[in-house]
């Protein structure tokens, strides 16, 4: 009796040992020094001044998400976290990894809704049409396909809910808007070309000029004087790289994440020479102004093209777009909707936060070009509050 | 600040227990009381005027009506007013205000008012205080500090378990830790942290993803279960973590806290889930109101009407919402019938009758939370008709297997089984080899729910709304 008391004293005291060193690490190994990071969140250091409105009444929130990206091994942790699953199960809770083709899918890249949800969501674009139509201004609705219909992959439960015959049926037969959903073109081209990024879940340049050839043809089919872009207008450059990873005359190098891993980590995944698009008269495009705050915009003007004036609301999908849109219309406004700063709903309010814009510029063409899984938020475009 | 956040637990509490033991004994209420504070103001700091306010309502008050005998009942209206003012003003006034402009045509403007974090739990650990002294349970505390320490002990201050003051009056003043205690105190605050992050976060992630969704239109028959059954579990999970972590924090520096679950899920009828679900409220309400009213001491009549206020009122605590109102009638109807039906199954050895009532108080609870858990009475109401409504129709593709993977079918799995006694007694007792054993999981546990915590980046405790 008295033995198993000292045994267990011991093991106490051991416990207690193993327990306070664990305690003790992550304050002693913290590091002070902002470690560059895309999710980094810059706290204001002194809870009651230099803050919004002199007072940071959320001081501890903001050392919260501070003292997060600072906690020793947490990289690591995420990257266990997120690889085990994967070995194990081939998924993990954001997605799946096909190992033979080296490919990650995200698991939102799928979309539920039958025909009837498809046709709701539908509605406020048609509403919007009507207020383009008032104002003069042709409106194209440009989904961009997922890259699990382009490259189907195994993921079992996820491809059986998926209701993507629903949304082709849905856009063969709408009458009320042009939308356009370039997958026929995309799928003939599988197999002689890399259509989408691997370790990412966004679109090659190869993807994205197929797409702009499907949107511009019908734009071209209501402004016959729109010359659509052809291959040897283009030089050509290969990189392993995902388009995110470096800079192009848009767009600042930034790596995005996918699956929960890190940037740095997701670089492993990057076997495949990827062929980028650069027009041959790249320095005669004049960019008026970029801008990456809060609101994510570009602006450019391009003599050569016919004088159009574009108004593109998009999302990550148009990225690449904006390698060919800008040198086929003269004036050329690009918006990101989602850009990170809001929740989902509130990016696709369109009317309410553009309204003022889109009548002041006054253009003859918008193209509102979302994923095919941000279709559940098209109901929110025409809301005002 | 909540307890499953990195912040807490490698920041805050090994500074906290640092402190806490160097310093001497004298000044060890002192440490506990500035880190409640700093606790409590990590949030929103100016939420500590409030608590402040109500802490002096209850001492100022106290030490009146004990002094002014003439004058005791007003001296105590007054104070439980004044304590409950704060409550009524920020978790119900909006809703009051709306129903009133909706039954008599009033035109009450919203105000932009946020719930401070933990008001019920605090307001009622400040009643208890009151109400103890008038029934001179306890003398009225002269040390301003030590009352403020019994109301905002960190431990315990956002979620519970709501200590009585008599329970807790003499810890205040004096205790001590020993080794073993100590142990226990952070293997019990592991425990909890693990139920918390690694089965009521999963869990949650399934519940959430279904009652999200619009019931008439989105859900058939078995994801409305797979969905009440989710929110079954993480509730549980969720709030008894909860109060794992504060009981373990409590043995750390010194304090036995009342248990607040004692496995709820194996009850046999509603009248025993609330003896294991939530002990310490229903302890509080049965003390503070229930028996004051008389209890069961005046016939059946009385007895029932009792029980309806005491639930009625529960349902307020938890929030301003009818869902929240409905809820707490729901319960305290069948508590009403198993009181006239005299159906009481707790000692009863009939393997059947067991069964039976056991199928009957977990349906009773899960019909329960889905009412709880959603957003609006029709909404509820649609929900329930989707739990009884096979085969059904719906537009949605998403069918219950889409939520079901190997990974939450395993959580779930493991989720059941802690729900029960099982590992209960086999990991109690003092056999050496089992304290090994349990040592060794425990860490484990810690570090994957660190991992866990790390992966996530919003994790908020459900019972803090309320």
């Amino acid at each position: 009796m008295k033995r198993n008391s000292e045994i267990n004293k011991i093991t106490n005291i051991v416990f207690l040992c193993v327990f306070f060193i664990l305690l003790w690490t992550p304050l002693c190994c913290m590091k002070f020094v902002n470690p560059y990071n895309p999710e980094e969140l810059y706290p204001y250091w002194v809870p009651l001044s230099s803050a919004p409105q002199n007072f940071n009444h959320y001081f501890g929130k903001n050392f919260d998400d501070w003292f997060k990206f600072r906690f020793v091994f947490r990289k690591q942790m995420i990257n266990m976290y997120c690889t085990l699953p994967l070995k194990l199960f081939g998924k993990n809770e954001r997605g799946a990894y096909n190992k033979s083709s080296g490919d990650l899918y995200n698991v939102w890249e799928f979309i539920p809704y039958g025909e009837y949800i498809i046709n709701e969501k539908f509605k406020a674009l048609i509403s919007f049409n009507e207020f383009c139509e008032k104002n003069g201004i042709n409106l194209y609705v440009f989904v961009t396909p997922q890259k699990p219909r382009i490259y189907p992959t195994d993921l079992g439960i996820y491809n059986q809910y998926d209701m993507h015959e629903e949304f082709i049926n849905f856009v063969d037969n709408i009458k009320d808007l042009k939308v356009v959903y370039p997958y026929k073109d995309l799928i003939k081209d599988t197999k002689t070309q890399r259509l989408f990024f691997k370790p990412d879940h966004h679109w090659t340049d190869d993807g994205a000029y197929i797409g702009y050839k499907s949107l511009t043809s019908k734009i071209k089919q209501d402004f016959p004087q729109v010359k659509i872009l052809q291959p040897n207008d283009f030089d050509y450059f290969y990189n392993k790289k995902i388009r995110f990873d470096f800079s192009r005359k848009f767009e600042d190098g930034r790596t995005g994440y996918i699956l929960g891993f890190f940037p740095k980590d997701i670089q492993r995944f990057h076997s495949y020479d990827y062929r980028y698009y650069r027009h041959k008269d790249f320095d005669n495009l004049k960019i008026n102004t970029i801008r990456t705050d809060y609101r994510r915009s570009k602006d450019s003007y391009y003599q050569k093209a016919p004088d159009l004036k574009v108004l593109v609301f998009g999302s990550s999908m148009t990225e690449n777009l904006i390698e060919f849109l800008p040198y086929t219309f003269r004036t050329f406004r690009y918006i990101r909707l989602n850009p990170g700063a809001s929740e989902g709903e509130e990016d696709y309010k369109i009317l309410k936060k553009y309204k003022n814009e889109i009548l002041e510029y006054k253009p003859d063409i918008i193209i509102f070009s979302a994923s095919y899984n941000n279709i559940y938020n098209f109901d929110k475009v025409m809301e005002t509050d | 600040m909540v307890f499953s956040t990195l912040t807490f637990i490698y920041i805050f509490l090994p500074i906290v227990i640092l402190l806490y033991y160097l310093c001497g004994k004298k000044l060890r209420n002192r440490v506990l009381l500035l880190a409640s504070i700093v606790f409590y103001a990590w949030a929103d700091y100016r939420y500590l005027i409030i608590m402040f306010s109500i802490i002096l309502i209850s001492y100022a008050g106290t030490l009146l009506f004990t002094s002014k005998q003439n004058y005791k009942k007003i001296l105590l209206f007054l104070t439980v007013i004044g304590n409950l003012s704060f409550l009524i003003y920020f978790k119900y006034f909006n809703f009051i205000a709306e129903n009133l402009n909706r039954v008599v045509n009033f035109n009450f403007t919203a105000l932009d008012l946020v719930l401070p974090v933990g008001i019920s739990f605090y307001t009622f650990q400040a009643l208890s205080y009151v109400f103890d002294v008038y029934q001179k349970k306890t003398e009225p505390e002269k040390n301003f500090l030590n009352l403020a320490l019994y109301i905002c002990l960190f431990p315990q201050l956002i979620a519970g378990p709501i200590i009585k003051y008599h329970d807790i009056s003499e810890q205040i003043k004096s205790r001590d830790v020993d080794l073993d205690m100590f142990t226990k105190g952070v293997k019990r605050f592991i425990t909890g942290l693990s139920k918390k992050v690694i089965l009521a976060n999963s869990i949650g992630l399934i519940a959430d993803k279904i009652f999200i969704q619009e019931p008439t239109e989105y859900l058939n028959c078995g994801l409305a279960w797979l969905g009440a059954i989710s929110y079954t579990l993480q509730i549980y999970f969720d709030f008894s973590g909860y109060s794992d972590m504060a009981i373990g924090l409590g043995l750390i520096f010194g304090f036995r806290l009342s248990e607040n679950f004692n496995y709820p899920y194996i009850s046999t009828s509603i009248s025993e889930f609330w003896r294991r679900w939530h002990m310490t409220l229903s302890g509080w309400f049965k003390e503070y109101l229930y028996i004051p009213m008389g209890g069961n001491k005046n016939g059946l009549f009385k007895t029932c009407r009792n029980l309806s206020i005491v639930f009625l009122i529960t349902g307020i605590w938890h929030g301003a919402a009818w869902t929240f109102i409905v809820w707490g009638l729901w319960h305290g109807f069948f508590i009403i019938l198993e009181k006239i039906f005299r159906f009481e199954t707790y000692n009863n050895k009939n393997i059947f009758l067991k069964i039976f009532s056991h199928i009957y108080t977990m349906f009773v609870v899960v019909v329960g939370w889905v009412i709880f858990r959603s957003n609006g009475l029709e909404n509820a109401f649609n929900y329930v008709k989707k739990l009884f409504n096979y085969p059904d129709t719906c537009f949605l593709a998403f069918k219950t297997g889409y939520y079901i993977n190997y990974i939450n079918v395993l959580i779930i799995f493991i989720a059941i089984l802690c729900a029960v006694p099982v590992f209960k007694n086999m990991l109690e007792g003092n056999n050496c080899v089992k304290n090994i054993v349990v040592s060794v999981w425990t860490i484990f546990l810690l570090v994957l729910s660190t991992i866990f915590i790390a992966e996530s980046t919003f994790n908020p405790f459900i019972y803090f709304g309320f």
